[in-house]
C-alpha cells in the first residue's frame, strides 16, 4: 500500500511540477496553420531560441500580426507601447489557446503537462487541453480544446532560424496600471497644439471655442486634445480592457 | 313672428360693429405683418433641432462651466479608467460615433454631470462609495442617456436663448451668435439644472432606466446600479449628497425605479478590477 501511496505520488509530482520541456531545441522557424471545423482559423510562425521563444498568429495571410513572447517563464503579448502578460488577459481567444499551445515552456498559469518518453503527451491550461503528436522531426500535430471548441495546429514546415535576439525581447509596461499605459497622455501636461481642429471629426463644432463667460475652456480644450491624441491609441486598449473583463464589444468577439 | 323680427334685428344692430372691429384687427395684423413675421421665426428657430456641431459648441459653453466650478482630477490612472469603462458603455448607446469624453472631477461630492455632445464628469466622490465597475458602468451609462435624450439641451432651448437665423456652429468672429453673452446665459441655464434644481422627474428615471439598459448590453451586472443607489440612500443628509439630493429624485423611488429592471445574476461585476485601479 505504501508502495502505491509513493507511487501515487511520484505520478502526481510528475504530472503537477515538471517545466514543460522546449517543444523545439536551439534556433528554429516552423509554420503551424490552424484548422477547427474543417475552416481555416489562422496560421502560426514560432520562432525559437536556446531561451526564448516568439509567436506570430494571423487570422489571414494579409490580416496584422498577433505577436507573443515566451520569455523569462512568462508569455507576453505584444500591444502597442510594450508587451503586457499574457497571464493577465483572461480571455480565451483561439490564438491565445493556440499559442500557449507552443510556448508551454513559458506558461506559468495552473499547468498540468503529462510527459510520455520525455516528451509532452497533454498539456492542460486556463480550462483547455493540448495533445501532442510526433515525427521523427518533433511535435507535428496539436489538438487544441477549450469551452465546446476544437483546434488543430499542424506543422507545415520546419528550418533552423537565424533570427537574432531583437526578436525575443520583452519590453514590459510599467506602473500599476501598465496594461493600458498607452492611454497615460495627461491632463496637466500643455495642450497639444499639433492636434488639429478639425481631428474631432463629425459633430466637432468649433475647437478651442473660448469665450468670456466665466468658463474654463482651458481645460475643456486640454480633454478634447487628450482624447483626440489617446484616438488611434484608444481602440488598442479597448480591445485588451474588454477581453480582460469580459465586457463590451470585445465580449461578444470572444 | 315678431319674435324672429326682434332677432333678426338685433343680431344686424350686434355685426355692425362686430364688422369695424373685426377691420380693426386686419388693420393691426396687416400694420405689425413684419413684427408678427419675425415672432414666428423667432419661435420657430427656437424650436429647431440643433445640428451636431451646434450642439458640440453649447457643450463646451456647459462643460466649460462645469469645469470651472470643479477642477479635473490630477490622476491619470483614473482618468485612463473611466475614459476605457465610459467608452465601452458608451458603444451601446443611441449615438455611439458621437465624440464622447469622459473624466473625473476633483471634489468629494458625489455626483455626476454631462453636457451636450457628450462630455460626461463622474466625481472623485462618488468614485469613493462606488463598489464596482459594473455600478461605475451603470452610472456613466446614466449620464450618456442624459445627452443622447437631449435632456440638458432641451432645457437650454426652453430657455429662449437662439434668436432667428442664429448660427451657433462657428465662433462670433464669423458672425455668429456664438456671443460671451450667449455663453453667460446657457452656462446658467446648465447651471441651474445641474447644481440646483435638477431635470424633471420623468428625464432622471429615463435616464436611470436606460443606463441600466447600456450597462446591461454592455455585460456587466446592472443590478449594481441598484446596490449605488442604496448606498445613496445610505449617504442621505451627508453634505456630500446635498447636491445630488436636491438635484435628483430620493434614492428609494429611483431604486423602486430600477429594481425591476434588472436581473440580480446578469452580467458581470468588477468589483476587483475597480479595486485595483482604484489604489
Amino acid at each position: 500500500m505504501r508502495l502505491i501511496r509513493s507511487m501515487f505520488a511520484v505520478v502526481l509530482f510528475a504530472a503537477v511540477a515538471f517545466a514543460a520541456p522546449p517543444l523545439f531545441n536551439g534556433s528554429t522557424e516552423s509554420k503551424w496553420s490552424v484548422v477547427s471545423g474543417g475552416k481555416p482559423a489562422g496560421t502560426i510562425t514560432l520562432l525559437t531560441s536556446a531561451n526564448a521563444a516568439r509567436a506570430e498568429w494571423k487570422n489571414t495571410p494579409k490580416s496584422p500580426a498577433a505577436v507573443y513572447l515566451g520569455a523569462n517563464g512568462k508569455i507576453w503579448l505584444r500591444v502597442t507601447g510594450g508587451d503586457v502578460e499574457l497571464a493577465t488577459i483572461s480571455a480565451t481567444t483561439p490564438e491565445n489557446m493556440s499559442v500557449v499551445a507552443l510556448l508551454l515552456p513559458f506558461d506559468a498559469t495552473d499547468r498540468q503537462l503529462t510527459l510520455t518518453a520525455g516528451k509532452v503527451a497533454t498539456y492542460s491550461y486556463r480550462g483547455g487541453k493540448a495533445t501532442y503528436r510526433y515525427d521523427a522531426k518533433g511535435p507535428s500535430s496539436i489538438d487544441v480544446t477549450f469551452g465546446g471548441h476544437a483546434y488543430t495546429l499542424t506543422r507545415t514546415s520546419l528550418g533552423s532560424s537565424n533570427a537574432d535576439a531583437s526578436n525575443f525581447a520583452v519590453r514590459p509596461k510599467k506602473g500599476a496600471a501598465s496594461r493600458l499605459a498607452v492611454l497615460s497622455g495627461s491632463l496637466l501636461g500643455p495642450s497639444d497644439a499639433s492636434v488639429s481642429a478639425g481631428a474631432a471629426g463629425r459633430g466637432a463644432g468649433e475647437k478651442g471655442l473660448k469665450l468670456k463667460d466665466g468658463g474654463d475652456y482651458d481645460a475643456v480644450l486640454k480633454l478634447e486634445n487628450r482624447d483626440a491624441n489617446w484616438r488611434a491609441k484608444l481602440d488598442d486598449a479597448l480591445v485588451l480592457f474588454q477581453q480582460e473583463g469580459k465586457v463590451g464589444k470585445e465580449r461578444e468577439n470572444q | 313672428m315678431r319674435m324672429l323680427i326682434n332677432v333678426t334685428l338685433a343680431i344686424a344692430l350686434l355685426a355692425a360693429p362686430a364688422q369695424a372691429q373685426f377691420g380693426n384687427i386686419l388693420d393691426k395684423i396687416n400694420a405689425n405683418k413684419d413684427k408678427i413675421v419675425k415672432g414666428a421665426k423667432v419661435a420657430k428657430e427656437a424650436n429647431r433641432e440643433f445640428t451636431e456641431d451646434e450642439e458640440a459648441n453649447i457643450g463646451r459653453v456647459v462643460a466649460a462651466r462645469v469645469l470651472a466650478t470643479y477642477p479635473l482630477l490630477k490622476d491619470d490612472d483614473l482618468q485612463t479608467y473611466v475614459t476605457l469603462v465610459g467608452n465601452t458603455v458608451a458603444a451601446y448607446s443611441s449615438r455611439p460615433t458621437l465624440e464622447w469624453h469622459f473624466a473625473v472631477i476633483d471634489t468629494p461630492i458625489v455626483n455626476a454631470f454631462s453636457t451636450p455632445g457628450g462630455f460626461v464628469f463622474v466625481t472623485s466622490g462618488t468614485l469613493k462609495d462606488v463598489h464596482s465597475e459594473a455600478e461605475l458602468a451603470a452610472l456613466l451609462g446614466h449620464e450618456i442617456a442624459h445627452v443622447t435624450q437631449k435632456h440638458i439641451l432641451r432645457e437650454i432651448k426652453r430657455g429662449n436663448v437662439i434668436s432667428a437665423g442664429a448660427d451657433l456652429a462657428q465662433s462670433a468672429t464669423n458672425g455668429s451668435a456664438l456671443t460671451d453673452e450667449f455663453g453667460r446665459k446657457v452656462g446658467q441655464i446648465a447651471y441651474d439644472k445641474l447644481f440646483n434644481t435638477g431635470l424633471g422627474r420623468a428625464d432622471e428615471n429615463e435616464a436611470d432606466r436606460i443606463g441600466v439598459q447600456l450597462a446591461d448590453a454592455a455585460g456587466y451586472r446592472a443590478a449594481a446600479f441598484v446596490d449605488f443607489l442604496e448606498t445613496l440612500h445610505r449617504l442621505e443628509g451627508s453634505s456630500e449628497l446635498k447636491q445630488l439630493t436636491k438635484t435628483h429624485p430620493s434614492p428609494s423611488d429611483r431604486i423602486a425605479t430600477v429594481k425591476p429592471l434588472v436581473k440580480s445574476d446578469r452580467g458581470v461585476l468588477l468589483a476587483e478590477r475597480y479595486e485595483k485601479w482604484m489604489n
